[in-house]
């Protein structure tokens, strides 16, 4: 009992450290990586499984898409006095102070909010998306999710050198990160109406198999990032950094799970029209949901309150 | 599409690749390296200086100093200029007790850094 409390030590210690300000950032950055790359990925969903009108409509990703955009551009204004305030000491006095908020807006961070703020414009324009307009407005929405993306890559660890190189690959880390989240929505919605079975049981299947190597990928480097942020294994049980990333990982670990049962037994049990199938499935994907919430609450609170 | 499938299928070797040409290249955010007095450190008679430093530059945004009677008076604040090192000297003698130095600040890679240190003064 003894050793299980002091390995948590440094992280009990820096939840007593967290104050509510910083409990306020945490929850505000958690929700913008969720409505941001929901945004993102559900314009990769409708470009690449859409095109079946019933589908589409049931998908709701041209309502979807837009929404989401609007809530991250308001919580990605709302970051930028959050930010002031905390550099101040944690007070609204210092969140709109004019002098923090230059500073905030100055540098990194400014050209972060301008980017990702135009990325999240244009991704209004998937409201658009049909008739003769669909080819501009699908060009404007994928624009607009490629500078949300790029946004992610100039605040943080691909600033380092070489940045080129560093940040093109997290832009395909975060790409990857967005398509499966950006489903998850979506994929719930077109596996709820009975009379969508075929073309719905298609896209599922299609959708499993698309996403097979993204998730491989994500291992791949989620592990090797972890590796070269902590120097090694052992800060993993002995710094709070370390600790969330373990907790994360343990998240993601109950997140592939229920990916691999959604692939491997509940969309076959759905393609083979098995009793209770489709309302199991969408309790899995809702449970994906969720474990995906937990995780980008936990990444939010790793890159709020600690670093490696 | 079948651009798309080629290219979600070579994605986990670009991050393989990744992990072979980026590896030496990464570094963390910039940390404290060190402070006057020293985190956790007991000294004998209020200190003259009290400073951090940090291996990367940091625009200091806060730095305050407090103890049993409350905030302490600095003779200097953080300009806010990108710097290595911050130090500053109590308005007033310390007197004994428990004091904490709290500061906060903008790593140049854009994130936010803060951290407490504890001295005692005896």
């Amino acid at each position: 009992m003894s050793t299980a409390l002091s390995l948590l030590q440094p992280l009990l210690d820096l939840l007593a450290q967290t104050d509510g300000w910083t409990w306020l950032r945490v929850l505000v950055a958690a929700a913008f990586y969720a409505s941001a790359l929901v945004a993102v990925g559900g314009v990769c969903f409708g470009l690449v499984f859409g095109g079946n009108p019933a589908l589409d409509q049931a998908a709701g990703l041209r309502t979807l898409v837009p929404a989401a955009a609007g809530v991250a551009l308001a919580l990605l204004l709302l970051q930028w006095p959050l930010q002031a305030g905390f550099l101040g000491g944690g007070t609204w006095a210092a969140a709109f102070d004019p002098g923090l908020l230059a500073l905030v807006f100055d540098g990194a961070t400014g050209q972060r909010l301008l980017l990702a703020g135009s990325g999240l414009l244009l991704l209004q324009a998937f409201w658009i998306v049909s008739g003769r307009w669909r080819g501009p407005a699908a060009a404007a929405s994928l624009l607009g999710a490629a500078l949300v993306l790029l946004a992610f890559t100039l605040v943080g660890h691909s600033t380092g050198a070489p940045r080129a190189l560093l940040a093109v690959l997290l832009l395909l880390h975060l790409g990857a990160v967005a398509f499966w989240i950006g489903a998850l929505i979506p994929l719930y919605r077109i596996s709820g109406p009975p009379q969508l079975g075929e073309p719905a049981a298609h896209v599922l299947q299609r959708f499993g198999l698309v996403a097979a190597p993204v998730v491989a990928g994500l291992i791949v480097a989620g592990l090797w990032l972890a590796w070269r942020l902590l120097e090694g294994w052992s800060p993993l049980l002995h710094s709070a950094y370390g600790l969330v990333l373990l907790l994360k990982l343990a998240v993601l670990g109950l997140l592939l799970a229920l990916a691999g049962l959604n692939r491997w037994l509940l969309v076959p049990a759905l393609v083979a029209h098995a009793p209770r199938a489709r309302q199991r499935l969408r309790a899995s994907i809702g449970c994906e949901m969720l474990l995906v919430a937990l995780i980008l609450l936990l990444t939010a609170f790793l890159t709020t309150t600690t670093s490696p | 599409m079948n651009r798309l499938k080629t290219l979600l299928k070579i994605a986990p070797a670009a991050l393989a690749l990744h992990l072979l040409l980026a590896t030496p290249h990464l570094h963390a955010h910039a940390q404290p390296e060190g402070s006057l007095p020293a985190h956790g450190s007991t000294v004998s008679g209020s200190p003259n200086r009290i400073a951090v430093w940090f291996d990367y530059p940091m625009r200091l945004t806060l730095f305050e100093v407090s103890g049993p009677r409350g905030v302490v008076p600095l003779t200097q604040g953080p300009g806010r200029d990108a710097l290595t090192r911050f130090e500053t000297s109590p308005a007033t003698p310390l007197s004994p007790g428990k004091y904490t130095v709290r500061w906060r600040g903008f790593a140049a890679d854009g994130h936010v850094m803060a951290d407490e240190i504890y001295f005692t003064v005896r």
